[in-house]
């Protein structure tokens, strides 16, 4: 169990989503750095998908009310574990009465902090993530606060090895353009909607991530995307990395929180596999997107599989070794 | 009479690798609905299929794992629009008691001026419809309704409100709809309503299906 | 050797495709193949010669893979020259495929040198880091602050 000591808000508890509800209004939420839950999961040797706290403001700190394996995963900042230095992407062993502290990431925005056995919250139509619009998931359906208890699933001193790491999925998985991190899109609906100086600007351009980005939604800042013509979209079903051009022409890209639904002109979807890569861009930074295909969009998927799974079997072997 | 009609035919597009959008063609309308419940009933039972999600005269179908044969699934799926009947409405009618104008109706002055109606037309005009709940979504229990009367049309805002409150009863574009938890919206807000709308103990979590039709009934008008 | 060693000296050995690694040093030799039909050279892991001086303390890599004195996601160095190290703390990372295992230092002193390059491939018992003793006095008694 432990107990979080920082006043600040917005961290939740997710899990990969709730999947399946979408036909009752209910978005998927679930973490916006998936691959760095899935790697601090393994690390545990939890379900790739138990659910972890998702942490986007720093410092974040909290103490172990009891012993309790653990991993911090996504953001690097300055991780300390009673004063001594954590790694980043890194599982530990904590004792009762030891503090974790979180200081401003150097690289990444989101942190995991994922618990041995999974965060011990009750599944709500199939999921532990937060539904914040409806206020059930996750922590009573809220963001966590200072004084909240949450217990882990498999607490104690871990029977499997602890005090090691993983490489990143930045470093596995490298995807920039020009020196900036890229994500790649595939054209959606309207895009053919859109003047075609428009859509070239989209991809020659840098993007940035304004302050008026978060779990809903990211607001980039760039060249307008302008239509041909006035559009009026029907209401329809949307999922995470939809990439939404309202009046104005400045881009929303809906991210885990947003609507199920949406009836603004797409220009194109940020492909799934590449969703982590945005969740982890920090306000302010700026990003490049790629235009590709369905067939490069499923390899990319299968990309991030092979890299997980090259991480299981390792973990397995470390764990078997160490016997 | 012509024997050859070209009849427009349904758009498909992709949602990245997540997803595909199934748009049935012609006007919004109550007839086309229906079709895209029934080709959701059957859709949805197919083995690459996660979720068939109606929407406005249209159908979004999520992924268990992105399809090999994509344009097998595309070819499969507008065979079954063309066989695809009506699925008759059935559903039960439920009641809701709205106050319009004043506090409850911020925008109401916006539907005013786009649409040159004074606020005692347009809370009639809004309540005259039975209406068909068309498809579930923007948010968890709310109900996405057809049968608007087309002179209340009003365009989505150009800057969305960050919080209106539950049972804001909405315009967009040429659409309405009444929310069912507090949140941020793009639609015009011209009334209120207090009802339950989802329970997630329950099963089903919403309270209202497609199929099923609100009657909304002028409790008070604030001008 | 341990068991435990020759025990993660094989799993590290499937990790790395090789087809097999020889190692020698005062009183152990050790030859390791793998079961595959065609055995490409094997590699050879020399102990390099020690030093005897009595107040010099050498850290020794606890395995085969590619030694890191830098975090791969932080862009200071984990251990500063010239500056005090205690007993268990994480002075580099031995990188095995995608795991990053931990190298703590089993001596309290001073770092005084840098043997090895960031990045290097190296086997078991390599001299990577030389501590001196100053400081060494101030070893304190909660030695065991560091969770393995």
């Amino acid at each position: 169990m432990i107990e979080i000591l920082s006043a600040t808000a917005l961290a939740t508890v997710q899990d990969f989503g709730r999947f399946g509800s979408l036909g009752y209004g209910v978005g998927t939420s679930g973490a916006m750095d998936h691959l760095a839950l899935a790697l601090g999961n393994l690390l545990l040797g939890n379900p790739e998908d138990a659910a972890a706290i998702e942490i986007p403001l720093f410092p974040f700190e909290l103490r172990f009310i009891e012993d309790c394996a653990f991993a911090v995963t996504g953001a690097a900042g300055e991780a300390s574990l009673d004063g001594q230095p954590l790694p980043p992407f890194w599982v530990a062993q904590a004792r009762e009465g030891q503090a974790l502290s979180l200081g401003y990431p150097t690289s990444g925005s989101r942190a995991y902090l994922c618990l041995a056995g999974g965060v011990d919250v009750p599944l709500v139509l199939g999921s532990r993530s937060t539904q914040l619009r409806g206020e059930f998931g996750g922590l009573q359906g809220r963001a966590l606060q200072q004084g909240d208890r949450i217990s882990a699933l498999r607490p104690g001193v871990s029977a499997l090895p602890t005090d090691f790491g993983v490489v990143s999925p930045s470093q596995a998985l490298p995807l920039k353009l020009d020196g900036l991190t890229a994500m790649r899109v595939l054209p959606a609906a309207e895009y053919e909607c859109f003047l075609d100086e428009s859509r070239a600007a989209f991809w020659a351009g840098e993007w940035k991530v304004t302050t008026q980005s978060n779990r809903y939604g990211y607001r980039l800042e760039g060249a307008p995307i302008l239509p041909k013509e006035a559009m009026e979209v029907r209401s329809h079903g949307i999922v995470p990395g939809v990439i939404q051009v309202p009046h104005g022409g400045q881009p929303i890209i809906q991210m885990r929180d947003a609507q199920p639904s949406g009836g603004y002109p797409k220009f194109g979807t940020v492909i799934e596999a590449d969703l982590w890569r945005l969740g982890q861009a920090p306000i302010g930074s700026k990003v490049r997107f790629i235009e590709c295909s369905y067939t490069e969009a499923v390899a990319a998927l299968e990309d991030n599989q092979r890299y997980l799974e090259e991480v299981r079997r390792l973990v397995d072997l470390h764990g078997l070794a160490s016997r | 009479m012509s024997t050859a009609s070209v009849s427009p035919r349904p758009h498909i597009s992709l949602l990245g690798s997540t997803a595909l959008l199934f748009e049935a063609p012609g006007e919004l309308d109550l007839a086309p609905q229906q079709r895209i419940w029934s080709l959701a009933l059957q859709v949805g039972q197919w083995a690459d299929i996660h979720e068939a999600v109606p929407g406005m005269n249209n159908l979004m179908l999520t992924f268990i794992k992105p399809p090999r044969d994509l344009s097998g699934l595309c070819e499969r799926l507008l065979e079954a629009w063309d066989a695809s009947q009506p699925l008759p409405l059935e559903g039960r009618i439920v009641e809701l008691p709205v106050v319009y104008g004043g506090e409850f109706g911020p925008h109401m002055n916006d539907v005013v001026a786009h649409t040159g109606l004074d606020i005692d037309t347009i809370a009639n005009l809004h309540c005259e419809p039975l209406y068909p709940v068309y498809a579930l979504g923007s948010h968890p229990g709310y109900c996405y309704l057809g049968g608007m009367d087309s002179r209340l049309a009003t365009p989505r805002r150009q800057v969305p409100v960050i919080s209106i409150a539950s049972g804001s009863v909405s315009i967009g574009g040429v659409q309405t709809g009444v929310s069912a938890s507090a949140g941020p919206s793009g639609w015009n807000t011209i009334g209120r309503t207090e009802m339950s709308f989802f329970d997630p103990t329950q099963n089903p979590p919403a309270m209202l299906r497609p199929g099923d039709m609100l009657r909304l009934r002028i409790e008070r008008i604030i001008r | 050797m341990t068991n435990q060693e020759i025990r993660q000296l094989a799993v590290w050995l499937k990790e790395t495709h090789l087809a097999g690694a020889e190692i020698r040093r005062p009183g152990l030799h050790l030859v390791l193949k793998r079961n595959v039909d065609e055995v490409a050279a094997p590699v050879h892991i020399a102990e390099p010669a020690t030093s005897k001086a009595p107040d010099e303390r050498l850290l020794k890599t606890p395995g085969l893979g590619r030694l890191l004195l830098t975090h791969p996601q932080q862009s200071e160095v984990l251990v500063l020259a010239g500056s005090r190290v205690e007993r268990g703390q994480l002075v580099a990372l031995l990188q095995v495929g995608d795991l990053l295992l931990p190298v703590r230092s089993e001596k309290a002193g001073r770092l005084a040198a840098v043997l090895t390059v960031c990045g290097t491939t190296v086997g078991f018992g390599e001299a990577f880091m030389r501590l001196d003793a100053a400081g060494a006095g101030e070893e304190r008694s909660n030695e065991n602050r560091f969770e393995r």
